[in-house]
């Protein structure tokens, strides 16, 4: 599905990617994890095609992305951006229904049912009583369903998440990733998303691609690659890696640096 | 529509030679070749008044404004920027440097009447790159700033079209009248330049009313959903910058049309640019067609610039949509 080979960003003299290779399979959910600053959400920037790169190759379903037409791609790739919709006066409906642009010939016109495609989006993301309010009325958790609601009305196959869930309170971001990955394995769809929460990371991922100072530091399952001396080597603090309770998954615990240090003085000191 | 047929044979009656809304009716609907053989009940004179001179004057600004506001409207949708139009950013002066070049020199007989929106066109698209350049920081551009260096390029070109002025001896008042902005003296011939522009960049705006609707959302929402952002951009700048330059051709610079037509027709309308392209077209022309109607007999039998008009509503609106922005920025929205 995606094929990344030693690719390099830079802006001005310095690297923001240097020498990125990877493979995706389809079918699967992928978290991009790193710290700030890594190159993360530059690097799906460039994988969606709307950022030039220096030198490699980033190629979707064996072309490479930069000769895909952009109407013809956007017909199977959609991306969810980190800073949500602006607050305008289109109704929520409007919208989602931008979404079919794609698909329209020069007239506006389309084959498909758009209306029917619409409505279920809408349905999905739990918004079909907002339908016509206006977006500059919706608070910022709304937003981003409409968002969401937008990418499933482009009927995608391959969908980018550029930290959807930073500006969302604990249960914003479960719900949005919940619908994200029934969406995902109900359809087959394939996921690439920058997260910043480990463990929503190591919660939703089938796989984790791990970003550090521009270089892949790490790619597999969320048990192969979320380990202590990972998270120790690439964010550069201590943290304990835990068992999830109920579903299994590796969970990260953070551990104050300094207090934990003066804590183990005391002790010693005692 | 019904609203502008109607402003039109309304200001056509107004004028220093008052006539009877009905007999303007009649001349008018005379013209139309299966009406010719209806009788006659006015004088030669009466008839050349209201064809030859009121009515191409009355096309005339409805064609400047449609063109201003059309304008307006792209420019609005392609920098995602409420406060541009022709004339705040510098383009209308732009555009008038050439234009007034060539008249002052008398250089537009040689390449006939084309000369003049042509190189009034290439001054406006250099006029619109270096306010875009002087405005641009690390690749952004912000909304106050892109006005400010619209207002200093404007600020600058206007002085070297004074200097150009002062230069010239004998067409001065004329060139100064024109400037400011006016439709006065002008003829069927204007009407005819004005028209192709105006053919060309309505159904060009209309066809990518759609796509400046996806760049509502930001330019990045509008390539992901597959605009081809870059080349839409350039049509419609190139667009706006053509249409702005057959305008000032015609009238000189007309500030503010621009600005306030497609705002008062979003208010109306909303947001969709599908509906907003074409409806502003529509209220520019009767927009200017009122204010170039005051502009003749608010001081009759004087005549004042329409410029100076347009000025009047637009600069104070101008201000309104500031102070509200102000209001929302601090509001967090």
């Amino acid at each position: 599905m995606i094929h990344v080979k030693q690719l390099v960003k830079k802006a001005g003299e310095q690297r923001i990617l240097d020498g990125v290779s990877f493979s995706l399979e389809e079918g699967q959910m992928v978290g991009i994890i790193g710290p700030n600053g890594a190159g993360k959400s530059t690097l799906l920037s460039i994988l969606s095609g709307v950022e030039p790169f220096q030198a490699g190759e980033v190629r979707l379903r064996d072309k490479k992305v930069d000769e895909y037409n952009r109407k013809s791609l956007a017909r199977w790739l959609a991306v969810l951006r980190q800073e949500g919709l602006p607050s305008t006066s289109f109704s929520v409906r409007e919208v989602v229904a931008m979404a079919r642009f794609p698909y329209q010939n020069w007239l506006g016109d389309e084959e498909a049912n758009s209306e029917a495609i619409i409505d279920h989006a809408l349905e999905m993301m739990g918004l079909s009583s907002f339908a016509e309010r206006r977006m500059d009325q919706l608070s910022g958790g709304e937003r981003q369903r409409v968002a969401l609601a937008k990418v499933m009305a482009q009927q995608p196959q391959l969908i980018f998440l550029d930290e959807p869930t930073t500006y969302l309170d604990i249960g914003f971001q479960v719900q949005l990733l919940d619908s994200v990955r029934e969406w995902q394995q109900s359809n087959g769809l394939t996921v690439v998303a920058v997260l910043h929460d480990l463990n929503l990371a190591a919660q939703y991922c089938d796989r984790l691609v791990v970003l550090h100072e521009g270089k892949v530091a790490g790619l597999g399952t969320p048990l192969e690659v979320l380990t202590a001396e990972n998270i120790r080597k690439v964010y550069g603090t201590e943290a304990i890696v835990m068992k999830h309770p109920v579903i299994g998954c590796p969970q990260v615990l953070l551990q104050p640096q300094r207090m934990h240090a003066s804590k183990q003085k005391m002790e010693g000191g005692s | 529509m019904l609203l502008l047929a109607a402003s039109i044979v309304l200001a056509l009656s107004i004028g220093s030679a008052g006539f009877p809304f009905m007999k303007v009716w009649s001349i008018l609907l005379h013209q139309l070749p299966w009406m010719a053989d209806r009788p006659v009940a006015w004088t030669k004179l009466e008839e050349a008044i209201i064809v030859q001179v009121r009515l191409s004057r009355v096309m005339l600004a409805i064609l400047v404004g449609a063109c201003l506001a059309l304008a307006g409207a792209g420019f609005q949708g392609v920098l995602r920027n409420p406060l541009a139009d022709p004339y705040t950013l510098g383009v209308a002066s732009g555009s008038s440097i050439g234009a007034a070049f060539l008249i002052l020199f008398g250089l537009q007989t040689f390449i006939g009447m084309w000369s003049i929106p042509i190189i009034a066109f290439a001054t406006g698209m250099m006029t619109l790159f270096a306010v875009f350049w002087l405005a641009r920081s690390q690749g952004k551009m912000g909304i106050e700033t892109l006005i400010l260096s619209g207002v200093i390029v404007q600020a600058f070109l206007s002085a070297f079209v004074s200097y150009m002025v002062s230069l010239s001896q004998g067409v001065i008042n004329e060139i100064l009248f024109w400037l400011m902005g006016s439709l006065a003296k002008r003829n069927w011939g204007h009407v005819s330049m004005m028209l192709p522009f105006l053919l060309i960049g309505l159904p060009v705006l209309s066809y990518y009313s759609r796509s400046l609707n996806l760049f509502v959302l930001g330019e990045r929402h509008a390539a992901h959903l597959g605009v081809r952002v870059e080349r839409t951009k350039l049509i419609v700048l190139i667009v706006s910058t053509l249409l702005t330059a057959a305008a000032v051709s015609v009238s000189g610079v007309v500030g503010f049309v621009g600005l306030v037509v497609p705002h008062l027709v979003r208010l109306i309308v909303g947001p969709d640019y599908r509906l907003i392209v074409p409806i502003s077209a529509i209220g520019g022309g009767i927009y200017v067609l009122w204010a170039d109607t005051l502009a003749r007999t608010i001081l009759s039998p004087k005549e004042i610039q329409l410029g100076i008009v347009t000025a009047f509503i637009g600069a104070p609106f101008f201000a309104y949509l500031l102070k509200r922005r102000k209001a929302g920025l601090a509001k967090g929205g």
